[in-house]
């Protein structure tokens, strides 16, 4: 949690007497798993690895461990790798709010992309090099990766979907044409 | 044979935007009181208690039913907790239905609240980060699918959003009260989570709702026409899956199923008199009338665009004014059900549907994975 004192809360306009502002800070170390660990490693050396589920042939991006529409368990012998270009399946232009510890301040892309090769979407990730009213599904977009040096596993959490973040900076599009519908429509989220 | 279950009392606090004046258990023990009064019963006739509310961090508070159970009337009673995220008011009612419809309990008090004024939802939601998106920014990707699929005009979105507020001005507990709203006015609102505006959200609420349900005998001694619960059905699904259709959700289509072939229903849109949906988001009504299949795919939009869903209208929809005007979230699942109680009860006030006896309460949470569905009506058969 950022600084207690700036006080930018919906919540401290009350009477003081009424109200005891009370702020919690936890810290969690979140324990990847096998395929989420493997996952980093390959996304820290710039490469995109999922799991090709051995029933149904679906690429989970990043990888599961286990393929939830068939249940059944996935392992190192399934990973494929997957391109770093792909399709803009779902977007908004996010207006960010100034709720407690908000450090947005300007618009910004909340976006899924699904890459080529893969049956998921990466979730959350930002669209740069292309203006917010030109934005659209079916947009052809590509990784724009961090420099090596600044690579992180900041926001990687066995908890979220994707948290590519601290190694992709965003994605933008590839000037190829755009995806038809029926690439994207099964992959909105 | 399952048991008959009534619901014979109905309480709600005002929505409103903080309740400074009250406390967490305060708040919860205004709409149980007025629930009970409703009933003309007292704690001392409930069997037990089950409650919902959203996850504990949009309050900060961990596990509130262990300091809640004495203001719940709940020492020495059984006390549940239900936990489906958005849809958690609605689960809750079924849940305290099958307790009554399997004759664990022959009296029951549902409550879901939310004091939304103690937390900050936003901040709850982003997992205590920054750049949180909100649960705009979650739904608003699939309502833009929804737009391009459908072909919707802009203006729909618009019209929901209207609708649903001067509906509440007919209603005393409704939050927001605006009644000067126009299409220009929701149109000329920021856009907060494109494509959704200002006005086509909903509120930040404190509030609670509470209902008491009985077996058959209970149904028939109450001092007041019961709501007969003709059927229920609650469904869910994975919140993201290769192939999951987010706006048409599977799980959604097939909860409705479920409740119409329970309720003996076959034409949804000729047999239901008034429905109270959950629509958080004004796209969300004819994203529903389509999830449920009150309309085929690509004709929820006609239905709102034809004024059918307006208090007049041949489908009413959230004659309450719904949760685009008070979204205590964890209260919100459950008013639907307490909203739809009312009106096949006839005692709806103002926004009462003339005739209604048979009405579809839904609530829906998380990543429109989670489904709670009613079917109410005015006769127990
Ligand atoms: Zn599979």
């Amino acid at each position: 949690m950022s600084d207690a004192t700036t006080g930018a809360t919906t919540t401290g306009t009350a009477k003081q007497h009424l109200v005891m502002e009370h702020l919690v800070s936890l810290t969690y170390r979140d324990a990847l798993p096998p395929s989420l660990d493997r996952f980093v490693d390959r996304l820290l050396e710039g490469h995109i690895v999922g799991h090709r589920c051995p029933s149904c042939s679906r690429v989970y991006v990043p990888p599961r461990g286990y393929c939830p529409m068939c249940v059944v368990p996935t392992a190192a012998d399934h990973e494929v790798e997957v391109s770093d270009r792909g399709i803009l399946t779902g977007f908004t232009v996010i207006t960010p709010i100034a709720y407690y510890g908000q450090q947005e301040t300007e618009p910004f892309v909340h976006a899924s992309v699904r890459l080529d090769g893969a049956d998921t979407t990466l979730v959350g990730v930002e669209i740069t090099g292309v203006p917010h009213d030109e934005l659209r599904m079916g947009l052809r977009v590509k990784a724009v990766w961090k420099p090596e040096s600044e690579r992180s596993t900041e926001g990687i959490s066995s908890r979220g979907w994707g948290g590519v973040s601290s190694v992709i900076d965003s994605f933008e599009p590839t000037g190829e044409p755009d995806a038809p519908p029926d690439e994207y429509r099964d992959h909105v989220f | 044979m399952a048991e008959r279950c009534a619901v014979v009392g109905v309480g709600q606090t005002h929505f409103t935007k903080r309740r400074d004046d009250v406390s967490m258990p305060g708040l919860l023990r205004e709409a149980v009181d007025r629930a009970l009064d409703d009933a003309e019963l007292t704690l001392a006739d409930i069997d037990a208690v089950v409650i919902g509310k959203a996850p504990d961090a949009f309050e900060g508070i961990v596990q509130p039913e262990l300091f809640l159970a004495d203001a719940l009337g709940a020492a020495g009673k059984p006390l549940m907790r239900v936990h489906t995220a958005g849809s958690v008011g609605g689960s809750t009612v079924l849940v305290a239905a099958h307790l009554v419809q399997s004759r664990i309990h022959r009296r029951v008090l549902a409550v879901a609240w939310e004091k939304q004024s103690e937390g900050n939802a936003q901040w709850g939601l982003a997992g205590g980060r920054s750049g949180g998106i909100g649960a705009g920014g979650a739904f608003a990707p699939w309502i833009r699918a929804y737009i391009q699929r459908s072909q919707a005009p802009e203006y729909i979105g618009w019209m929901v959003a209207v609708k649903d507020r001067l509906n509440a001005l007919k209603n005393p507990y409704a939050h927001l009260r605006i009644a000067d709203i126009t299409l220009e006015k929701v149109k000329e609102s920021p856009m907060l989570w494109d494509p959704l505006r200002f006005l086509e959200s909903c509120p930040s609420s404190d509030g609670a709702c509470a209902v008491v349900l009985t077996d058959e005998a209970g149904g028939r001694r109450a001092p007041r026409p019961p709501a007969w619960i003709a059927a229920t059905a609650m469904r869910s699904e994975l919140g993201q899956f290769p192939g999951r259709d987010p706006v048409r959700p599977q799980a959604g289509v097939e909860c409705s199923a479920d409740v119409y072939r329970l309720a003996g229903i076959t034409d949804p849109r000729r047999q239901i008199d008034v429905a109270e949906l959950y629509v958080p988001f004004s796209w969300y009504e004819p994203m529903w009338l389509e999830g449920h299949d009150i309309a085929g795919p690509g004709e929820g939009w006609k239905i709102v665009d034809a004024g059918e869903t307006e208090m007049g209208g041949a489908f009413p929809v959230n004659p309450s004014g719904g949760v685009l005007s008070s979204n205590a979230i964890g209260a919100s699942g459950m008013v639907r059900f307490a909203e739809a109680a009312l009106q096949v009860r006839g005692l709806a006030g103002e926004h009462q549907v003339d005739g209604a006896r048979t009405a579809l309460a839904q609530a829906y949470g998380g990543a429109a994975q989670y489904f709670a569905l009613g079917i109410l009506r005015s006769d127990p058969d």
